[in-house]
């Protein structure tokens, strides 16, 4: 407690290097994973497959390269992107941990290690011309990699020549990641916060305008769902050990205890709660491993699959498990999302019902502020929603939910905010 | 920096929305731009016990300065009516001092110049 008198607050001391070899670690897990299911020749052409082929949502990539292709696919780029910002000397904070363990997650159903660099590039060109360090901004541009598709959808299947496909994919990418720094630290107001994936709902945005546009001079995108199945087992397992270890490793930060867990249960969730620097790496680990199994057997209740879109889905849960998600958050989208399947025209584990409660949990800062029925509400309107914005960026933005998320939150926020009776917190 | 002035103004507006979720209803502020730091000075009254309060308030204090999380999150401070956004003035802070004095508090932010 604060006593009368006069104390000057000093600045917590950041460690980075352990965090940044959990991070690493992880990383290494997959691509050995990889490495273990599939012989070296298979992962190559399967990696193979995966870079020359369109990525629109949803494109599972165990489907078209293989189980040790798309690990190993999704740990290169993890432990890349890692070491991009190690280099930089990016903090180790929350919002770090959730950008890895999305671009982990992603890695396996839209990003790989060829699609990425031009969004990145044009985000490293808007620091460039504001001369701002690129530092500041690289979370934000491996986020973007959302918008990925975007690139390869021009570059493989418009019908010009080679090089026009190249430099407009190329060109499209680069723009894309140059506008999206001031686009999505704008439209976070929109949302107040309240959508945990507001890069998402920024690329959902600049998808829908190049889309458009595309469809002006006749680019019709195609859909598509390559969903791949009957590997519950094998991933079950692989996924369990995963997250076992973060309890265990989160555990043994915390001085061999769960001891002030129940802390960060508190937190709303809004952004920015960072777990890290709030309540340490220790319970931030707790909590992820935590969230990885409630996702998991949220997915075996409902009778899902374990592929490499809901995988993404399963990261996405845990990595924001460092930056607002918590159990208590997370449940009552599940249920929303899971109640709307009992009375609309799907089932609960159609998939793309599947990856919206999964992707749906980005709007858990409403029910962790609002209480569960508001929550469960989010979560009913959101699997509609999510199910509908698709078509409006043609797959291209690969953090649909996030858009989706975005527009249900600023539809939300608004009307919570003039009824809501409780005082600001 | 772009917004360089907007950012103070949001730093001091969540600071006050703070404040009245605490009871204050005698708040004055000061803003000193010198060469190298701006510092600005918060000076508020509030009403019974707000341990759980300062303590956040403390806590948020202590999150170190971090220029990324400020250069995407500095709008969201000051802006909503319901919850606070405490850790990004934190992270947009270089050092705070606290006084307290019965149910009187003074607190001075410092924040360097780029």
């Amino acid at each position: 407690m604060i006593e009368n008198g006069r104390i000057i607050i000093e600045k917590r001391k950041i460690s980075n290097k352990f965090k940044y070899k959990v991070l690493a670690g992880y990383a290494l897990y997959m691509i050995i994973f990889g490495m273990i299911m599939d012989s070296p020749l298979q992962i190559l052409k399967g990696v193979l497959a995966i870079t020359m082929k369109p990525d629109l949502l949803i494109t599972d990539y165990i489907s078209v390269g293989g189980m040790g292709a798309a690990f190993v696919n999704a740990g290169l780029l993890a432990l890349v992107f890692t070491w991009i910002i190690y280099k930089l000397g990016v903090d180790v904070n929350g919002l770090a941990v959730a950008t890895i363990s999305l671009a982990a997650g992603f890695a396996l159903f839209g990003k790989n290690i060829f699609n990425v660099w031009f969004v990145l590039l044009g985000v490293a060109l808007y620091c460039k011309v504001k001369n701002e360090p690129f530092k500041n901004h690289v979370l934000i541009g491996i986020l973007g990699t959302a918008m990925a598709p975007m690139v390869t959808q021009i570059m493989f299947t418009t019908g010009h020549g080679l090089l026009t496909r190249v430099l407009l994919g190329a060109s499209v990418g680069v723009l894309s990641g140059f506008i999206l720094p001031p686009l999505s630290s704008y439209l976070l107001r929109v949302h107040q916060g309240y959508n945990l994936y507001n890069v998402g709902f920024a690329a959902g945005i600049i998808g829908t305008v190049f889309v458009s546009v595309f469809k002006s001079y006749g680019f019709i995108p195609e859909s598509r769902i390559i969903w791949s199945t009957g590997n519950n087992l094998v991933l079950g397992i692989w996924l369990g050990v995963l997250f076992l270890s973060m309890l265990v490793l989160g555990w043994w930060i915390n001085g061999k205890s769960f001891k002030n867990y129940s802390g960060i249960m508190k937190y709303s969730g809004r952004a920015v709660t960072d777990f890290v620097a709030l309540e340490g790496f220790g319970l931030t680990l707790i909590n992820m491993g935590l969230l990885g199994f409630m996702s998991m057997a949220y997915l075996f209740l409902i009778k899902g699959d374990i592929n490499g879109p809901t995988i993404g889905g399963i990261f996405t849960v845990v990595g924001f498990g460092a930056f607002g998600k918590h159990p208590k958050n997370v449940w009552p989208i599940f249920a929303g999302v899971w109640l709307g399947s009992i009375t609309k025209v799907w089932g609960v584990n159609d998939p793309a019902i599947q990856l919206a409660a999964l992707f749906g949990t980005t709007l858990a800062p409403i029910p962790g502020e609002f209480g569960p029925i508001i929550g469960i509400i989010a979560g009913f309107i959101h699997s509609s929603v999510a199910l509908n914005v698709g078509v409006l960026h043609g797959g291209m933005n690969l953090y649909n939910n996030g858009f989706a998320g975005g527009i249900v939150a600023a539809t939300m926020i608004p009307l919570i905010e003039t009824f809501w009776k409780e005082k600001r917190k | 920096m772009i917004h360089e002035k907007q950012r103070i103004a949001k730093i001091i507006n969540e600071m006050i929305l703070f404040f009245f979720s605490m009871g204050a209803t005698n708040i004055s502020t000061d803003i000193r731009i010198e060469d190298d730091e701006t510092v600005i000075t918060l000076e508020t009254n509030f009403k019974g016990n707000q341990k759980e309060n300062l303590d956040k308030l403390v806590k948020c204090m202590k999150i170190p300065k971090q220029e990324g999380m400020e250069e995407y999150y500095w709008g969201l401070t000051g802006e909503c009516n319901i919850d606070t956004e405490l850790s990004i003035v934190g992270m947009m802070t270089d050092r705070t001092e606290m006084e307290i004095k019965g149910e009187a508090l003074k607190m001075v932010l410092y924040r360097k110049n780029r």
